[in-house]
């Protein structure tokens, strides 16, 4: 079996391709070494990116946020 | 509440079914539940502290007029994340041409070896958050936000496709060029470092 693009690979790191390409690329990655690697690396990637953008979304509240805006 | 402070799903919902209701009280404790997200979401997408205040205020003032119409098929999070997504895009469209144009300009016309991408996850894994943050801020209005939505809010594809006006594809190209975008800004801050 050929060699997927990036772009899927990056879309299954994502957990976002259909189920059905999902487990063709699963069984692609389970014949090619340079494939899984590359997998691998962006499912790294993918988690990292998440830590790094989520690790300040769950910021308390100010003293100055205890009630929400009034409209005018 | 969750030892974390955040609420569990059911003290949402019934949070959530007051807040419906009128009840003013449950949607001050919705307001102290997500202004940090949502704060932290427009203050990515607009990179302006002042900017993203009257933004975070503005989704408050909206999730209040519109609660009524949140049905459950989407998270809470997701929703009231969407109200503020939208409101910050509008935003980013109606700056000025001369902004825009001051945008830093970025390629994708090369591939990227694989080699170069499990160092890299390395690095944004490490102590290199801030320099991953700072670098998903110097992207384009368009690939920032759907990087945020998808990495910072864990918006689906589709989600994302919504918010965005764009079709699901698009959403995945973005993502991608994005990515490929950050590996080239982080590995330059890398080897910054390393001098």
């Amino acid at each position: 079996m050929n060699c997927f693009p990036e772009l899927t690979y990056a879309v299954y790191a994502d957990g976002e391709l259909p189920a059905e390409e999902a487990a063709q690329v699963e069984e692609h990655l389970a014949a090619c070494s340079r494939c899984r690697r590359l997998a691998d690396s962006l499912q790294v990637e993918t988690r990292a990116l998440q830590q790094a953008l989520q690790a300040d979304e769950a910021a308390e509240p100010s003293a100055s946020r205890q009630n929400p805006p009034q409209s005018a | 509440m969750s030892d974390s402070g955040r609420m569990d799903e059911s003290t949402l919902v019934a949070v959530v079914r007051r807040a419906q209701g009128g009840d003013a009280e449950a949607f001050g404790e919705i307001y102290r539940q997500y202004c940090g997200r949502v704060l932290g979401l427009c203050r990515r997408l607009l990179r302006s502290p002042e900017a993203a205040e009257d933004a975070a205020n503005e989704t408050f003032l909206r999730a209040q007029r519109a609660i009524g119409s949140f049905n459950g098929t989407v998270s809470f999070a997701t929703w009231l994340l969407s109200i503020a997504s939208h409101h910050c895009l509008d935003q980013l469209r109606h700056r000025t041409v001369e902004q825009r144009l001051m945008e830093p300009e970025w390629s994708d016309r090369q591939e990227p070896e694989a080699r170069e991408l499990t160092p890299l996850g390395q690095m944004m894994a490490g102590e290199q958050a801030l320099a991953v943050r700072d670098a998903v801020e110097a992207l384009p209005d368009q690939t920032r936000l759907a990087l945020v939505l998808c990495y910072a809010c864990g918006f689906t594809y589709e989600q994302i496709a919504e918010v965005m006006h764009l079709n699901r594809n698009h959403v995945a190209t973005l993502i991608f060029r994005g990515k490929r975008a950050l590996r080239k800004k982080l590995a330059r801050h890398g080897r910054e470092q390393q001098r």
